[in-house]
């Protein structure tokens, strides 16, 4: 038996494509919910709509859409839950036939990462579109304008960054461990417990400073949504509302990149990583 | 003909090469230099009790599992190294029955797997599954373990690889299916050139099969060799002594097991048959019997010795 | 013909089969020109590796009591090895019986005193 008869690995190609069918057919059941959901949604919104134009509303009430960057909140958690989907094995004998294909462990991982991610995407375009698609059918019906005021293209793009972010923070726990809910639990009832605790000591500075992990000027709320809170809510007072976008936007911004690529970087340490 | 277990088997090409494999898990020894050695073509029986280390050794074959020490090739490719080209040769049946997705269908998951394995041969995976008497329809998580077992035979069997890695690939299958699996893979033996590295406690099934075998104990690897030199070099005797026998001071072997009756002493003794009749008339007993063993007995005095 | 393995018989099992051809031939299942299965098939049946069938027909040949056909298989040679194959049969059972007896104390005479008186008594009973 010759090294001439060897057989070949597959191509990078066949394995990507297969990665993000067979991840695509994981979360079949999650898609036909979700979009389900945004049907319902939307059913019951124009039935609102229909029942508005009918005059069966208080005097002072409209309808109109303002979508802003908390609009990207059902997408985030979306984007938080689908690596559980994605990574859907309940035991480590199961997680090990991925780890037992004839490709690089850690390459193939991360594909399998990018496959879930790019359904999150699709996921996500559908929800903008639903979005627009019922602000639209419920300015037809009422005869108001769409939107209240226009949304700033980077609100628009919140949807993508933050599912994106949460996807990618939730993936290094279900990648880099056996119990990735002791991790997430554990760091979130940690980090509220800690904070809680140093308050109640007296030790506002240091829970301060803490805070800044979410709350901070590149905190995750930030990163997120482009939240301006705590050291910048003293100056809110009195500030336009022009100029408080700009605050926002300058801030994610910078922010979201910040965690974006930091997350990135630690999943992929966590997809290369051996484990057994 | 030595007198110790053979533990290293002469010169020959191998497609199975590992070099002093030492793993721990914690601060329990799973392996310990073990040197496996599987010429190319060799049917090559891994035989011990449960948690002596077979498992681990495919697993680190396949870098599912690393080593502290040591290193292992697989047709000349390191393992760790060259770790996705040796996994495209090797066709591989886990111990756990849950392997592969539980949500998919049996046959998305040969779909999956056989993009996977460029060669895999869609006819023959079609084959083994109606052999096997199975239905693609159902989800690989409701399968019983004998069913999940089949199809992951069929995975590693359809791409033909040049190394079968099997570990108790009959675990869970009822007797009727067990025998179908060894006409399989003695059909598949046939049909392709494949060395085969599998591990069973139903050894007396393989006995037809196999023509090499490595003893593992407690992550030691304590014998390895040929079929033809287990068969040359491990006998039974059975020996009627007098009374008032004194024993024989050595025999140029390894003893496996002695078994002393009042007027009768039974040795399993690895050696050369000849001199060991001599020793053992020399000292006054009469040789009843010199038999053979099957590959299960003799796989029971070589994990079980009492000397 | 039929061919199966005695799994309590210890011999390789390569030698196991050229006995069972061996005895095919005399007991005549296995006529002259008659074909012998196929390697793989004989394996498959036996559950046995293909190397071993192939040794078992290599050493049948060596021996004479096959030929093959190039391209279409294995057969059984003529006739002329009947009683080179009777005899060869015979010293193997006598080689057990032989190996038994030793093993339960007993000499070659008493042995064969024990085959005969056995035999004798054994057709009285008959009916007739």
């Amino acid at each position: 038996m010759t090294s001439t008869s060897l057989h070949p690995t597959p191509s990078s190609r066949t394995v990507a494509t297969e990665q993000f069918r067979a991840v695509g057919l994981a979360l079949r059941t999650e898609g036909i919910f979700f979009v389900a959901a945004l049907i319902l949604f939307g059913a019951l919104i124009i039935v609102s709509a229909v029942r508005f134009a009918h005059g069966d509303h208080s005097p002072n009430a409209h309808m109109g859409f303002r979508y802003g960057s908390s609009g990207a909140i059902p997408m985030f958690l979306v984007g938080l839950l689908i690596p559980f989907g994605v990574w859907r094995s309940e035991d480590p004998a199961r997680r090990s036939y991925h780890w037992s294909m004839p490709v690089a462990r850690g390459p193939h991982t991360v594909v399998k990462l990018l496959s879930g991610w790019g359904w999150l995407m699709i996921a996500t375009i559908l929800y903008l579109l639903f979005i627009i698609a019922v602000a639209y059918s419920v300015s037809m019906i009422t005869g108001e304008q769409p939107w209240q005021r226009p949304t700033p293209a980077w609100e628009w793009a919140v949807a993508f960054t933050a599912p994106t972010l949460g996807y990618l923070l939730t993936s290094i726990a279900v990648i880099g461990s056996d119990h990735p809910w002791r991790w997430i639990g554990g760091i979130l009832i940690g980090y509220g417990v800690l904070l809680a605790v140093l308050k109640s000591f007296g030790m506002e500075d240091i829970a301060r400073a803490l805070n800044t992990i979410t709350d901070g000027r590149y905190g995750l709320n930030a990163a997120l949504f482009g939240a301006v809170t705590d050291g910048a809510r003293g100056i809110t007072v009195g500030v336009t509302r022009e100029a408080m976008a700009t605050m926002r936007m300058a801030t994610w911004v910078l922010a979201m990149p910040l965690w974006i690529i930091g997350s990135a970087i630690a999943v992929t340490v966590a997809s290369y990583r051996h484990r057994e | 003909m030595t007198s110790s277990l053979p533990t290293r088997l002469r010169d020959g090409e191998l497609a199975v090469d590992t070099r002093g494999l030492t793993k721990r898990f914690g601060d329990q020894v799973a392996l310990n230099d073990v040197t496996l050695q599987v010429p190319t073509g060799a049917v090559y029986l891994l035989v011990g009790p449960n948690g002596a280390g077979k498992s681990t050794t495919l697993k680190v074959l396949l870098d599912l599992v690393r080593t502290e020490q040591g290193a292992a090739e697989v047709f000349g490719l390191n393992t760790r190294e060259r770790a996705p080209e040796v996994r495209a040769n090797v066709g591989y049946v886990p111990e756990f029955p849950t392997w592969g997705y539980g949500w998919m269908r049996v046959g998305r998951l040969l779909e999956h797997h056989a993009l996977y394995y460029p060669t895999w041969d869609a006819d023959y995976a079609a084959k083994l599954m109606q052999k096997f008497d199975l239905r693609t329809d159902r989800k690989m998580g409701v399968l019983s373990k004998g069913q999940a077992r089949r199809v992951h035979l069929t995975m590693a069997l359809a791409h033909r690889p040049p190394l079968l890695l099997l570990d108790e690939p009959t675990d869970g299958l009822d007797p009727f299916m067990r025998d179908e699996t060894l006409g399989v893979l003695a059909d598949h033996l046939a049909a392709s050139p494949t060395t085969v590295v599998l591990s069973t406690h139903h050894v007396e099934e393989v006995e037809g099969l196999a023509d090499h075998i490595g003893v593992l104990r407690n992550g030691e690897l304590r014998a390895q060799m040929s079929r033809d030199d287990l068969n040359a070099g491990l006998r039974r005797y059975r020996v009627e002594v007098p009374d008032g026998w004194s024993g024989v001071a050595s025999l140029n072997g390894t003893v496996l097991r002695r078994v002393a009756a009042p007027r009768e002493v039974q040795w399993t003794v690895w050696g050369p048959e000849a001199e060991i009749v001599q020793m053992l008339t020399g000292s006054g007993g009469t040789v009843r019997e010199v038999a053979r063993l099957s590959l299960i007995d003799a796989t029971l005095a070589l994990l079980n010795p009492n000397d | 013909m039929l061919i199966s393995l005695d799994p309590q018989d210890t011999r390789p099992i390569y030698i196991q089969i050229v006995d069972e051809v061996r005895r095919a031939l005399v007991l005549g299942t296995l006529a002259p020109d008659g074909p012998l299965p196929s390697v793989r098939d004989l394996a498959v049946k036996l559950r046995v590796n293909p190397n071993t069938v192939s040794q078992a027909y290599r050493e049948l040949e060596r021996q004479g009591m096959v030929y093959v056909r190039r391209g279409q298989g294995t057969y059984a040679s003529h006739g002329q090895t009947d009683g080179v194959e009777r005899r060869t049969l015979a010293e193997g059972v006598a080689r057990r019986a032989l190996h038994d007896a030793r093993r339960n104390g007993l000499g070659v005479d008493e042995l064969v005193d024990a085959i005969r008186s056995y035999e004798a008594q054994r057709k009285q009973e008959e009916p007739v």
